[in-house]
């Protein structure tokens, strides 16, 4: 593929997915470089978390394909997906509620060898030294998110920005090469967030490819490199934040027609109601 | 009385090892299988059939097989017929069903295998059953019942000391993670049926090595020895213990089963003898509510058992369980 000179590691093509007979997403094509923190924005209702969900495979789309770091990755299931380097949040964050937190972020590292019944009931040494390593990788790692206090503690008491950052812990556990964070700073109180922000910004800097969907302007602008616009399951544009939010259709899709058409200028504009 | 309390213990083991298989699918892996008496029944039949040979039963009887292995071959083949079954019935249920509806079809699981023993004689001597099985090794009746004891509670440590195993491993890990949300191990690269199916084989292998020891403690076998209700009980039993911690397993089996079983002795005799029988499940459906409502954990909870206890002292150790049942 010719993408893969140009060093994206996701490629969409005129992706489409209907719930039931409405389109939510049609004829979408958008790329994810390598390296970079990719933000996905609209307003509701533009299929941002249906793309979510069609790249990591819990949907599948009507048409359209899916490339993943040179593999086609279109109509895979999960499993399979993660599989192959995709580490994903969920929307609402996904904890396993009676596990403490250290269990829940350590359960994601791939390849573990104690996973094997057999192994894990007559051979503990073949798994116990991977199993520290792992465990002080996890530790390391929730120290890092700020929840170092919590390690044992049942991950169902954990707060709704305490799960954000617990679920970034557990994609990066992973060893991801796209990590896929759907809306990672919903509900989070502003100063998590600026740590969101800064940690994810962290991981991209160790080459970790991020794609994100979130509303705050201020914390895309903080982390995106780039962003992709979706409004009405297509991608109306792209581009760096300060460039996108001067665009006509970007400003109508989210203020309505009738402001685009007057308005005079003005990003404060965008940002007063985007925010 | 020494004879009567080799008895209980002895029927305490067994019904702990019972609970400890059901353990691992219910509590490690959430798999609800109402059918879980029926691979104790497998266990004890198949025991039974391979070590009883052609003359033991007074009156003949049809049954399959009718060897004369050694008992400990026979028990292990119980255990292993009950998990090949398992494995079978696992294709057609956990595959494809979570919860409630899995739930349903294992108690229809139950009753169509409880028919099946029931009406077709050439099986296991239908209606009648099986009796006159074989001592594991002829001596007096309280030296059995010792012999019994050490044989049951030996095997009941091992497969503890199996369940501990598990528990403390990645294995077990996973299985917990599935347990509470099957889209979060997905998403992280994980298949589900593999591992159910391994711990489902594991749990009916031990129901059939518990229907074994039962069935040469007893010496007969009949489809009225596991009616579908027995499942009930185990489960009960399971969640008063503590589901998913192996201690609560034990505990739930003697305090429930035994505990009940003995106590009711001790009620004053009305009615018919049928009664008491009755008055025992309404008690054991009384305090399985109350577990419910006031300790969902059970009187051991699997919080507990997470071992790597926190450094933390005692007392902000109690917030934090505090904290976990107001999130709840």
């Amino acid at each position: 593929m010719s993408s893969e000179a140009s060093g994206d590691l996701l490629n969409v093509q005129d992706v489409g997915y209907a719930y039931g007979g409405v389109w939510a997403v049609r004829g979408c094509s958008f790329s994810v470089r390598s390296g970079e923190v990719t933000g996905l924005i609209g307003p509701n209702g533009a299929g941002k978390s249906t793309m979510i969900e069609m790249l990591s495979g819990t949907l599948t789309p009507r048409e359209g394909k899916i490339h993943f770091d040179g593999s086609d990755i279109t109509g895979l299931r999960p499993v399979q997906v993660a599989r192959k380097g995709i580490a994903r949040t969920f929307q609402t964050a996904r904890v396993l509620a009676a596990l403490p937190v250290i269990e829940n972020v350590v359960l994601a590292a791939q390849g573990q060898i104690g996973e094997n019944p057999l192994k894990a009931l007559f051979f503990r040494g073949s798994w116990r030294s991977q199993e520290e390593e792992l465990r002080k990788e996890a530790a390391g790692l929730l120290d890092w998110l700020g929840l170092g206090h919590h390690l044992l503690s049942p991950a169902g008491t954990l707060s709704g920005g305490q799960r954000r950052l617990m679920e970034i812990a557990r994609a990066l556990m992973a060893h991801p090469k796209l990590m896929l964070l759907d809306e990672p700073t919903a509900g989070v109180f502003p100063e998590t967030s600026q740590l969101i922000a800064s940690r994810i910004r962290e991981i991209a800097a160790q080459g970790v490819t991020v794609l994100l969907i979130a509303h705050n302007m201020g914390f895309l602008s903080a982390v995106a490199d780039d962003v992709v616009v979706m409004a009405e399951g297509r991608v109306l544009t792209r581009g760096p934040l300060e460039v996108v939010r001067e665009h006509a259709g970007v400003v109508s899709a989210y203020l309505g027609t009738a402001v685009a058409g007057s308005r005079e200028t003005g990003p404060t504009t965008a940002q007063g109601v985007s925010e | 009385m020494v004879y009567y309390l080799t008895d209980l213990l002895v029927l305490g083991c067994i019904n702990s090892i019972m609970v400890v298989g059901l353990n691992l699918q219910y509590g490690y892996t959430g798999l609800l299988n109402f059918a879980y008496y029926t691979y104790v029944a497998i266990g004890a039949y198949v025991a039974a059939v391979t070590t009883m040979g052609r003359t033991a039963m007074a009156g003949g009887g049809t049954y399959i097989l009718g060897w004369t292995l050694p008992w400990y071959v026979g028990l292990l083949i119980g255990g292993v017929v009950a998990a090949i079954l398992g494995a079978v019935v696992f294709g057609f249920t956990v595959r494809r069903l979570r919860s409630d509806y899995l739930a349903i079809v294992t108690v229809s699981a139950a009753f169509i295998f409880w028919n099946i023993i029931n009406t077709y004689e050439p099986l296991f001597n239908g209606a009648t059953g099986l009796y006159h099985v074989p001592n594991i090794i002829s001596t007096s009746t309280t030296r059995y019942g010792f012999i019994m004891l050490a044989l049951s509670a030996g095997i009941l440590a091992i497969f503890v000391w199996g369940s501990r195993r598990i528990f403390r491993s990645p294995f077990g890990r996973l299985l917990r993670s599935m347990r509470e949300d099957e889209a979060v191990t997905a998403a992280f690269g994980r298949t589900s049926w593999q591992p159910q199916l391994w711990i489902f084989m594991i749990g009916c292998f031990i129901a059939g090595i518990a229907g074994g020891l039962f069935v040469f403690y007893i010496t007969a076998w009949s489809p009225y020895a596991f009616l579908p209700l027995e499942s009930f009980i185990l489960l009960a039993a399971l969640i008063v213990g503590g589901a998913g911690n192996y201690w609560g397993a034990l505990l739930g089996a003697f305090v429930l089963i035994e505990g009940l079983a003995e106590l009711s002795r001790f009620l004053p005799s009305f009615g018919n003898g049928a009664d008491v029988g009755a008055i025992r499940a309404i008690v054991i459906g009384f305090v399985l509510i109350l577990m419910l409502r006031y300790r969902r954990g059970g009187l051991i909870p699997e919080r507990w058992l997470h071992w790597y206890r926190p450094p933390a002292k005692p007392v902000l150790r109690r917030a934090r369980f505090a904290a976990a049942r107001r999130a709840r």
